[in-house]
Order: C-alpha cells, then structure tokens, then sequence
C-alpha cells in the first residue's frame, strides 16, 4: 500500500495534518452535494460518517473490483484495503472534486496493482462462484429490458457472454469501461480515476467497445433486425 | 470527418462525451454515411448492455465490522505505521545527520592518526601464504601499492615506490596490475626483463616480438 502522502506529511508547526482544521472552501461544495458534506464529517474524524460512506460506497466499490480479482474473498480484501486507504488519506480529498471519482480512482489503483502482482493474473470467472445454497450463481443483467430486443434475446446469456467478454478485456479498457458505463462517471473523472488523459480514455473506451461488437456480435446484429 | 475517425468518436458519442464541435462534426458525417449509422446502432446496443450489467454487490456485516475494526487499529496506532517517522521535524533530522557526519569524520581521521606510517608494511601475507607463486622475494614488496583497499591501507602506502617499481615505473604503470600481480603467470621473466630488452613474455608481448 502506497504511504507516502501529502495528508500525512506534518504542519509546519510541527502537528499531524490530521489534527488540521477541516478545509472550509468545501462548505459551499458541501451544501451542494451530500457526498461532500458526508466526507468532511469523516475528515473531521467522525466515525459514524465513515460507516455512512462504507454503507454508501462499498457495494458499487465491491461490484467493481470484483470485475478485477479471481474470487470473492479477495475483492472483499480489496474492496476493505480501499476503505482503509480511504480514511488514512481523507485529508487528501478535495471538495471540489466528486467524492464517487476519488473513491473509484482508489479503487482503480487498488484493481490494476492488484493485476500487476503475478500470482494474480488469472482469468476473472465472476460468475463462478455459488449462492449459499450451493447454486450456481447465474449472471443477469440489472434491466434486461435496456440491453436486449424487443425481439427476445436471452438476457441471461447475454449477461453471460458479456460478462466473459468484459472479464477478459485488458485491465485498462475494463477498467474505463466499467467507470465509464457501470458507474457512470464522466470521460473526465475517469481520467482522473485512472491517472491518464481523457483523450486516453476515449480510445480505451473505443477499443474495449470495438471487441466487445465483435465478441457479441450475434446479440448486435439480432437487435438491428 | 472520415469514416475511421467517426467511428473512434462513436463510444463518446454514445457517452454523450464530445464536446458540441466534435458532436456538430460526427452528425454531419452520420446524416451522409449509413455504414456509420450502423455503428453508431451497435456501439450503443454493445453500451447499453454494459450499462445494464450489475454495477453492486452485497456486502456483509462481516466486512464492515472487519473494515471498521482496520479502522480503530489505525487510530490507535496513530494512523501512521510509522508513527515515529513523520513525527520527527526536518530540522531535527538534518540535525542528526549532521552530527552522525562529524563524528564519522573524527572517527576516520582518528584512525588514519593512529595507523602507522612509513615504508614498514606487510605486504600482503595471506595472499603470499595461500598462492606458492607469490613467495617469490620480489612481489611481497611489489604488491604493497595496490593489494590493500582500506582507507587505513591507503594512509599508510609509503611515499617512496619500491625498488622494483622505481626501477621500472613502465612495467606498472597499470595499477590493477599491481593488486593482482600474483596472477601474472610470467611474472619472474617479467622482472627478469631489462628495459633494452625487447619483451619475452606476456600476450601483449609476444604479439609484438613476433611482429
């Protein structure tokens, strides 16, 4: 885990920056935006904002990095180093910036480092696992409606094909699909998320779109029909 | 716009990512190109997909109250892991270090003081004991310049070169020459060698008296 941070960092007159003011140019974005204000009670040290964000965040943060990582158990560890990350680094947060983009830009470093490390490069299977009834776990998609015909395609095998294709897209393109799509941020807080250009994300975005047309292509050209 | 390039601006188009100029410039290329049309259909049929796909897991109590207590550990640690180190002010640090490089260099010049000096030197008695060709007379003395590293070995290299090195400074103009002079397989004749003479042994020399 990264350490080194500027939030860390001492004051000049020689006390931790955590026991700083809470930043008051944030009042006026916290006024505007739930998010804000929810993040300036945990920089303030309030440990029942940070349950708050934990409650908020970690199903959306847990649904992503599971995308990354070979079982559950491990995007769980994940998904726990990202909340820990979180609160040693609340001070670095800018209220200014979206709250959803610097928790998923922590996500995202957390995901792709995780990938870099070499007993983790194993092929994503997320719908390997089984319930705890001992069932297969199958995937749907969450409105059926919004990715297949009219026609009747079969949203669950869909939902699978598309799931083995994004699972193997590489880290970055998934990474910025996923953000990009799934979680709806902004070309622009994806490239802050991911530390590149928005210009780079456009062209993963491209190129992760380009072989997901050609993996589901039967699904495509039915829904032109 | 062409064909390629709109088809790269399709994804963003469809994210409702171009800015108003590249949107007025992609319309127009669409409203001409029906292969593009086409593509635009199927990026945001293969988007609307990826869109539907689930996007939250549950997450357990279990993992919470695990997070929660990570939390706690690191308060009660202070945060930091390190909890000393940032505590430490520059000044103070530049201080030590400061103080950590005196009291080096008085320890270094203490020992320089203190190391004997003058010709008498040991020249290299393991080296001597261990190879049965460095027992000759002339290299225990030879070797002295250059087979001892230290900086205690260095202070105490005579001013004066020995016999054979005044005798003849161009055979040891190489100073990796002389820490590894027990490795020269014709050393003897080497020495042997007089300065008129034109050179008996050795790679180089042989090269040359044979040419």
């Amino acid at each position: 885990m990264a350490i080194a941070t500027v939030g860390d960092a001492p004051s000049p007159d020689g006390t931790p920056a955590d026991a700083a003011a809470p930043p008051s140019p944030g009042a006026a974005a916290a006024a505007a935006d739930p998010d804000v204000a929810l993040m300036l009670r945990v920089q303030a040290g309030e440990e029942a904002a940070f349950q708050e964000l934990f409650r908020k965040f970690s199903p959306r943060v847990l649904g992503f990095t599971r995308r990354f990582v070979t079982s559950e158990a491990r995007a769980e560890e994940v998904t726990q180093d990202v909340f820990v990350q979180i609160y040693r680094f609340r001070h670095r947060y800018q209220p200014e910036s979206r709250l959803a983009a610097w928790v998923y830009k922590i996500a995202t470093n957390h995901c792709l480092n995780e990938l870099r490390r070499p007993e983790r490069r194993l092929r994503v299977d997320i719908w390997g696992g089984r319930d705890k009834d001992g069932e297969a776990i199958e995937p749907q998609l969450a409105d059926p409606q919004a990715a297949t015909p009219e026609e009747g395609v079969s949203s669950r095998e869909l939902a699978r094909l598309l799931d083995t294709a994004v699972a193997a897209l590489p880290p970055k393109q998934r990474a910025a699909l996923l953000l990009s799509r799934v979680d709806g941020l902004a070309y622009k807080d994806v490239a802050a998320a991911m530390g590149c250009t928005e210009g780079a994300v456009k062209a993963l975005i491209f190129r992760a779109v380009h072989t997901l047309k050609r993996e589901l292509k039967d699904f495509v050209e039915e829904e032109e029909e | 716009m062409r064909c390629r390039r709109a088809e790269r601006e399709l994804a963003a188009a469809v994210d409702g990512q171009l800015d108003p100029r590249g949107r007025r410039a992609l319309d127009r290329h669409l409203a001409g190109c029906a292969a593009c049309r086409r593509e635009l259909a199927r990026s945001a049929a293969v988007l609307r997909a990826v869109a539907a796909l689930p996007t939250e897991l549950p997450v357990s109590l279990a993992l919470e109250q695990r997070t929660l207590r990570r939390i706690r550990a690191l308060e009660d640690e202070g945060v930091r892991p390190f909890a000393w180190w940032p505590r430490v002010s520059v000044p103070a640090m530049a201080l030590g270090a400061a103080l950590a490089a005196v009291v080096l260099v008085r320890v270094v010049t203490t020992e320089d003081a203190g190391a004997p000096r003058g010709p008498a030197v040991t020249p290299r008695p393991q080296v001597a004991a261990e190879t049965p060709r460095a027992a000759g007379p002339a290299k225990p003395s030879v070797a002295v310049a250059g087979s001892k590293r230290s900086p205690r070995a260095v202070a105490s290299v005579p001013k004066d070169p020995p016999p054979e090195l005044a005798a003849a400074p161009e055979l040891f103009v190489d100073l990796p020459m002389l820490r590894h002079l027990e490795k020269l397989e014709h050393f003897d004749a080497i020495l042997a060698t007089g300065l008129d003479d034109a050179p008996a042994n050795g790679d180089g020399g042989q090269d040359r008296s044979n040419g």
